[in-house]
C-alpha cells in the first residue's frame, strides 16, 4: 500500500481519533500525541490494514487502548493530566460561537463523568455511532452502554437544569 | 404545539437512552434552531455543544505518514559528546597570548640579552686578566726550569 491510498482511508477519520484521545485525556496536547502514536501504528501495520472489515472502528479501538495505557500510566506514576487548556479551550469556543457560556459549562459537564460515560457520550451524541459500532470499538455489549448513555445524559440534563436555574434566580 | 408534544416525548426517550440516530437528528435539528420554548432552553446548549464539538479538528502538526520525517538521530548524543569535550578543552586550555604579553615578553627578552652582554663584557674583561696570569705562568716556567 502506498501513501496515498493510505491517506484517503485515514484521513476521513483522523478527526474523530483526536476527539476521542481527548475526551480520555483532556489535555489537548496529551491528546495529539496519542492520535499521531496510533496513525504511526496503523503507517508501520498497512499491509494488514485491509485485511480489517471497518478500519476506523479498528483505529478508535487503537486510540481507546493507547490512551487506557496512557491513563494508568499516569496513574502509576501518581500524576494527573492537568486541564491545563481548559480556559484557552473556553476562550476559544466563546468567540467561535458568540451565543453564551453555557455550551463550554456542557464540555465541563461531559468532562466531568466518568470515563465510560464521557466516552459514550462522545461516540453516540458527538460522533453519531450506532450503538453495534460503540459496542466494537469499546469492546463492550450495547445493553451496557445504553444504561451507561442513558445515565450520563440524565446527569447533564440535572447538572444543567440546575446551572440554567442558579442563572434566574 | 403538536411538534412541542414530540419533542418532548422525543426527549423523554433520548434521556433513556433509546431513541435511534434519525430521531436523535431531529432534536439537534430542533435544537439548533432560535426560538425554543423558555421551558426547553436548557437543552440547547447541549446540542449545540455536539455539534460544535464534531467539527473540532486535529492538530495540523499530527502527521498522518511519518515515514519521511523519521531520519535516524541515534548519532545526535555522540556530536553533543564531542562537542561537549571540545568545549571543555577549549574553557581548561589557556586562551591565546595577547598583545600586551607579547610585548612584555621581547622587553623581558632585550632585558636579559642586555645583562647577558654586560656579563660577558666583564667577563672579557677577566680574560685579559687571564691572559696577563698565563704570561706570569710562562716566566714562571722560565724561571723554574732553570
Amino acid at each position: 500500500m502506498n501513501e496515498e491510498e493510505f491517506l484517503k482511508i485515514v484521513l476521513p477519520f483522523k478527526d474523530k481519533l483526536f476527539r476521542l484521545a481527548k475526551r480520555y485525556l483532556i489535555s489537548h496536547d496529551a491528546a495529539q500525541d496519542a492520535t499521531q502514536d496510533v496513525l504511526l501504528k496503523l503507517w508501520l501495520n498497512r499491509s494488514k490494514i485491509t485485511m480489517y472489515k471497518n478500519v476506523e472502528a479498528f483505529a478508535m479501538t487503537m486510540v481507546k487502548n493507547k490512551c487506557l495505557d496512557e491513563l494508568k500510566l499516569k496513574n502509576a506514576q501518581n500524576l494527573k493530566i492537568v486541564h491545563s487548556n481548559y480556559k484557552d479551550e473556553n476562550s476559544n469556543l466563546s468567540k467561535e460561537t458568540e451565543t453564551n457560556d453555557s455550551i463550554s459549562i456542557v464540555e465541563k459537564l461531559i468532562n466531568e463523568l466518568p470515563e465510560k460515560q464521557r466516552i459514550i457520550i462522545q461516540l453516540r451524541d458527538v460522533e453519531q455511532y450506532t450503538f453495534e459500532e460503540i459496542g466494537k470499538i469499546l469492546e463492550i455489549k450495547q445493553t451496557a452502554i445504553r444504561v451507561s448513555l442513558s445515565r450520563a445524559r440524565k446527569t447533564i440534563r440535572q447538572k444543567l437544569i440546575k446551572y440554567h436555574n442558579y442563572g434566574i434566580k | 404545539m403538536a411538534l412541542n408534544n414530540n419533542i418532548e416525548a422525543l426527549l423523554d426517550k433520548y434521556f433513556e437512552g433509546e431513541t435511534s440516530l434519525q430521531e436523535e437528528n431531529v432534536l439537534k435539528e430542533y435544537f439548533t434552531q432560535t426560538d425554543v420554548p423558555q421551558h426547553l432552553e436548557q437543552y440547547q446548549a447541549m446540542f449545540a455543544y455536539f455539534a460544535q464539538n464534531k467539527k473540532e479538528k486535529a492538530p495540523q502538526n499530527i502527521q498522518v505518514k511519518p515515514s519521511k520525517k523519521s531520519w535516524n538521530i541515534s548519532w545526535l548524543p555522540k556530536v553533543a559528546v564531542v562537542l561537549l569535550l571540545l568545549a571543555i578543552g577549549y574553557a581548561i586550555y589557556p586562551k591565546g597570548i595577547s598583545k600586551a604579553e607579547k610585548k612584555e615578553a621581547q622587553i623581558a627578552f632585550l632585558e636579559t640579552q642586555k645583562a647577558l652582554k654586560l656579563i660577558s663584557q666583564n667577563l672579557n674583561k677577566g680574560n685579559v686578566a687571564v691572559a696577563y696570569l698565563d704570561e706570569f705562568e710562562i716566566s714562571k716556567k722560565k724561571i723554574f726550569k732553570k
